[in-house]
C-alpha cells in the first residue's frame, strides 16, 4: 500500500519546505498534506523566550528578505534552487498538485490531529515549526522524519556547527536524518552525511551551505526509506548530552576560529 | 582588578570564614593575589556529609554548591559530581527565561537567591577549569548576564563574599574568553 506523505511546515514561504516538495513532486511522489504552523502573537512570544533576539533576525531573513537573504552567497539554497529549476516558493502553490493545505497555531493541535487521522498509512516530513507532543506522535503512522544540523548522537540540542568549531571538532559538521520521538533528537536515526568545512571563512557562510545539503538529503531519505533501502538504527543510550544556544561572546570567537583554521590571518 | 584587591584587603577577615569564595585555578589566574587566595580558600570537604544525589534545583543551597566546588577543586569528580554540574545545567538553560520567576515561587529569599547563582557560575567555570567542557563555561557567562544576581554594593558581611566571587567570577569569564580567543 502506498504512504501518504504529510509535511509540516514553520511558515509557507519556507524555501526548505517548498524545496523539497517540489522535488518529491519532480520524483512523482504525492504531498497529501502540507501543516502550516500559522505566525501568532502566543508563537512569537514563546520563541522570543527561547531565541531572544536572535529571533528577530531569523524573521528578517525566513519571513521578509526570504530569498534575497541569499544574494551573492555561493552554496547557499538560493543557488540550489536555480541549479535545479525550482519555482515554488509558496507551499499554497501546491495546491495545484492535490495537496491539501492545513493551517494550524501548533503542530499538536486538534486540528492536526484531525488531520493526521485521515490517512491510515503515513510518513510525515518535518521541516520545521516547533517540538512536537506525544498526540500527534502518536498519530504519526510510520513516524515523524527530521533533519537535524548536526552528528547523532553526539551532537543533539542547537547551534551545533558552532559547537563543533568551538570544540575544534571541524570534522564533525553534518545533517543526521532520524525519527523523532519525545525526546531531544533521540530518535532512530536513518542516515548521516558529512559536511566538510570546505572553503566557509565564517559561520553564516557555512550554515548557508547545510541548507541545500539538507533539502538533498530529506529528499534522498524518504525515497530510500520508502522504497525499504534504510532500516532506522536505535541510539546508543548512554549519549545524553544537550547543546543550547551559544552566548553571544563565544559566538563573536567563531568566526575567528574557523579563520584561524584556515590559515587566515585573524585582526584582533 | 584593583577594586577586588581592595576588597580582599578590607574584608579579609570576613573572607576568610565564608564558605562562598573560589577554589579552582583562580591563584593560576590571578597571579598576583595567588597567597591571599590560597588562604582565603583553605577549606575542607566534610567527609562526615554524604553529598545528596541531584533531584530538583529547590534543594540546592550554598553548602551543597561549596561541597561541589571543593569535591572538584580536590580532583574528585565522580558521577554524582558530574550529574548535579549537567541536571543543574539543564535546569538553568531550559528555564532561563523564568529563572527568577521560579526562585519567587520555590519562596527562596532574594539574598540565597544571589548566593546560590554566584555559586553556580563558579561551579560551572571550575567544572569548565577542570573539565575543557565550553558547555560550561557557555552558560557561566549566560548566568553573568542575569542583572538580579549581582550583588547589592552594600558592605554588609553577608554580601562582602559574594561580591568578591562575583567580581572574581567576571574578570576570569574575561580572561578565559581572552585565552580562547588567542590559543
Amino acid at each position: 500500500m502506498t504512504k501518504s506523505l504529510i509535511v509540516f511546515c514553520p511558515n509557507p514561504y519556507s524555501l526548505y519546505t517548498n524545496s523539497v516538495c517540489e522535488l518529491l513532486i519532480r520524483r512523482g511522489y504525492t504531498i497529501d498534506a502540507i501543516v502550516i504552523k500559522k505566525f501568532t502573537i502566543t508563537r512569537f512570544q514563546n520563541e522570543f523566550k527561547r531565541d531572544g533576539k536572535r529571533l528577530l533576525k531569523k524573521i528578517w531573513k525566513k519571513l521578509v528578505l526570504r530569498d534575497t537573504a541569499y544574494t551573492g552567497e555561493a552554496g547557499s539554497i538560493v543557488g540550489f534552487r536555480k541549479e535545479k529549476n525550482l519555482t515554488i516558493k509558496n507551499v499554497e502553490d501546491f495546491k495545484k498538485h492535490g495537496t491539501n493545505i492545513v493551517y494550524c497555531k501548533s503542530l499538536n493541535d486538534a486540528v492536526v490531529e484531525e488531520t493526521l487521522k485521515r490517512y491510515d498509512e503515513k510518513l510525515i516530513i518535518f521541516t520545521g515549526g516547533g517540538i512536537i507532543r506525544k498526540n500527534i506522535l502518536d498519530l504519526a503512522g510510520d513516524g515523524i522524519i527530521n533533519c537535524h544540523m548536526g552528528i547523532l548522537p553526539r551532537y543533539k540540542g542547537m547551534d551545533l556547527p558552532e559547537w563543533c568549531i568551538l570544540e575544534n571538532r571541524f570534522d564533525q559538521f553534518g545533517l543526521t536524518l532520524h525519527f523523532m520521538d519525545s525526546g531531544i533528537d533521540t530518535g532512530k536515526i536513518l542516515q548521516k552525511v558529512s559536511i566538510p568545512l570546505g572553503n566557509s571563512s565564517s559561520i553564516k557562510s557555512l550554515r548557508n551551505r547545510f541548507e541545500p545539503v539538507m533539502v538533498d538529503s530529506m529528499v534522498n531519505t524518504v525515497e530510500n526509506y520508502l522504497r525499504g533501502e534504510l532500516e532506522p538504527q536505535t541510539q546508543p543510550t548512554g549519549e545524553n548530552r544537550q547543546y543550547f544556544i551559544v552566548h553571544k561572546r563565544l559566538y563573536e570567537i567563531v568566526d575567528k576560529k574557523i579563520a584561524r583554521h584556515l590559515g587566515i590571518k585573524v585582526k584582533d | 582588578m584593583e577594586s577586588l584587591n581592595k576588597l580582599i584587603h578590607e574584608n579579609y577577615d570576613a573572607l576568610s570564614q565564608s564558605i562562598e569564595l573560589p577554589i579552582l585555578n583562580y591563584p593560576y589566574l590571578f597571579p598576583k593575589e595567588a597567597e591571599e587566595l590560597k588562604a582565603l580558600t583553605n577549606h575542607t570537604i566534610d567527609e562526615t556529609q554524604n553529598l545528596p544525589a541531584y533531584k530538583n534545583f529547590k534543594q540546592v543551597n550554598v553548602n551543597i554548591i561549596s561541597q561541589i566546588r571543593l569535591y572538584i577543586a580536590n580532583d574528585r569528580v565522580d558521577e554524582n559530581i558530574t550529574q548535579w554540574c549537567r541536571k543543574a545545567l539543564r535546569y538553568i538553560e531550559v528555564r532561563y527565561s523564568s529563572l527568577k520567576e521560579n526562585e519567587k515561587k520555590a519562596g527562596r529569599k532574594s539574598e540565597d537567591t544571589i548566593k546560590i547563582f554566584n555559586q553556580i557560575m563558579a561551579l560551572f567555570i571550575e567544572y569548565y577549569l577542570k573539565t575543557s567542557d565550553i558547555i560550561y563555561l557557555n552558560t557561566a557567562l549566560k548566568v553573568l548576564d542575569l542583572s538580579w544576581i549581582m550583588p547589592p554594593s552594600s558592605k554588609r558581611p553577608a554580601y562582602i563574599a559574594t561580591q568578591t566571587l562575583y567580581d572574581l567570577n567576571r574578570q576570569i569569564l574575561d580572561k578565559i574568553l581572552y585565552q580562547i580567543e588567542h590559543d
